[in-house]
C-alpha cells in the first residue's frame, strides 16, 4: 500500500523529516515489517505504524492508491508512467488467486478500520456506510472485478447511491438525494443537478480478512449489510 | 462470543471450572486481538514477531526509472493487476507482479515522497 515517508517534527523548532524505508527481515503477525534508515524504528508497512524504535506510535500517512487492472489504469491516466522489474507474482501473487470471501476493501483511520467483504461488494455493486462518522460508498466494477472507495459526501451534503447502469457504457450509480448519475469508478457526475462535481477519493485497500483481522485488532470492523446502520463501532467486528 | 462460549463450557464442568476456562480463553485472546488504543504497540510487536531472515535480505526500489505507457504496454497485460498511485497529476503504477520481487520501495510522485509495499 502506499504511505508518505514524511513524518511530523519530533518537537519544537525540529524540522519535518521525510524516511527511507527496508526490508527488516521481520515478520509480524503474518506481514513483514519495515525499518527506517534514519532512526531503524521498527513499521508495520500495512498499517503505517510505528510498532517500536525511536519513533514508536507515529503513523505514516496513508495516500489515496487504487489496485486496479492495467487496461483500466492506463485509460485513465495515458501519461502514468511504469516501473518495469524482475517478474514474479511469487507468494504475494496468490493473495489475488484467493477466494472472493476471503478477502474485502478496507478504509482505515489510524488504527481503526473498516472493511467490506468482496461478496458483499460483488453481489451489491454499490455499498454506502458509515465509520467514524463518515460518510462513504464502496463501489465494484463486474467487468473486471475491482474496487474502490469514496467518501460520499459533497461539502456539509451527505450522498447514497445506488447502482445504475448506462447501454454501452461504463458502470453508473445514481445519488438518491438528487438523482444525478455518476461514474461509478472515476467519482464524477455525469449529469443531473450535480453534473462536474467529484467525489474525493478515500483510501480504500484490500485485505486478506484473516490478515486484516489480526493487524488491526480490536480496531477492526466489518461490514455486516443486516446490522450496519445500527453498528459504527469500531469493536463490531466479534 | 467468548463469554457465550465460556458460560456454556462452565455449565458442562461445574462453576468452578468457570475461572479456569476463562483464564484458557484468556491467553488465546491475547493471542488473537490487541487494542491498538490501550496496548502498547512494542509489546504487542514483541510477543508476535520473530526474525524471519536478514535484515535487508529482500530488494527495494529507490526512486526507480520509470517508463511511458506506450513502453509499457509491450510487457503488461492488459487484465494484470497494478497498485496506481496520482498525486497532483503525477500518475504512477506499480505491477502487481514486479512488487512480487521488490516488495518494498522509496519514490517521490508529485512532490511527495512516498513508500509502496505489496
Amino acid at each position: 500500500m502506499v504511505h508518505s515517508r514524511r513524518i511530523p517534527a519530533q518537537g519544537p523548532g525540529k524540522p519535518q523529516r521525510v524516511l527511507h524505508f527496508g526490508h527488516a527481515g521481520l515478520l509480524y503477525r503474518q506481514s513483514f515489517v519495515v525499518y527506517d534508515r534514519e532512526t531503524g524504528s521498527l513499521w508495520n508497512h500495512s498499517t503505517g505504524l510505528c510498532m517500536k524504535g525511536p519513533l514508536q506510535g507515529s503513523q505514516l500517512r496513508i495516500l489515496p492508491a487504487r489496485m486496479t487492472r492495467w487496461q483500466r489504469w492506463r485509460a485513465l491516466h495515458p501519461q502514468t508512467r511504469v516501473l518495469l522489474g524482475p517478474r514474479n507474482e511469487g507468494f504475494m501473487g496468490s493473495f489475488l488467486r484467493a477466494r472472493a470471501d476471503a478477502y474485502g476493501l478496507a478504509v482505515s483511520f489510524g488504527m481503526h478500520s473498516r472493511l467490506v467483504p468482496y461478496t458483499v461488494l460483488r453481489e451489491r455493486e454499490v455499498v454506502n456506510d458509515r465509520f467514524r462518522g463518515v460518510p462513504y460508498v464502496f463501489v465494484f466494477d463486474p467487468r473486471d472485478r475491482t474496487s474502490f472507495a469514496f467518501r460520499a459526501r459533497l461539502g456539509q451534503r451527505v450522498l447514497h447511491f445506488e447502482p445504475a447502469s448506462e447501454p454501452g457504457a461504463g458502470p453508473r450509480m445514481r445519488d438518491r438525494e438528487t438523482g444525478s448519475l455518476w461514474d461509478r469508478m472515476g467519482g464524477t457526475a455525469l449529469s443531473g443537478e450535480l453534473r462536474g462535481q467529484h467525489l474525493e477519493p478515500a483510501l480504500g485497500v484490500p485485505w486478506l480478512v484473516q490478515r486484516w483481522r489480526a493487524i488491526y485488532g480490536e480496531g477492526a470492523s466489518l461490514y455486516a449489510p443486516a446490522a450496519t446502520r445500527a453498528s459504527e463501532h469500531p469493536t463490531g467486528v466479534r | 462470543m467468548d463469554r457465550k462460549a465460556s458460560t456454556a463450557v462452565g455449565r458442562v464442568m461445574g462453576r468452578r471450572a468457570l475461572p479456569l476456562v476463562l483464564m484458557f480463553l484468556g491467553t488465546l485472546g491475547a493471542g488473537r486481538s490487541w487494542d491498538p488504543a490501550r496496548d502498547d504497540p512494542g509489546r504487542e510487536f514483541d510477543r508476535h514477531a520473530r526474525q524471519a531472515v536478514p535484515r535487508d535480505a529482500f530488494p527495494v526500489f529507490d526512486e526507480p526509472e520509470m517508463v511511458s505507457a506506450a513502453r509499457a504496454n509491450r510487457v503488461l497485460r492488459p487484465g494484470e493487476w497494478v497498485i496506481g498511485v496520482d498525486i497532483q497529476g503525477d500518475a504512477r503504477a506499480y505491477p502487481v507482479a514486479v512488487m512480487g520481487v521488490a516488495e518494498l520501495g522509496n519514490d517521490v510522485v508529485g512532490g511527495e515522497p512516498i513508500t509502496v509495499c505489496w
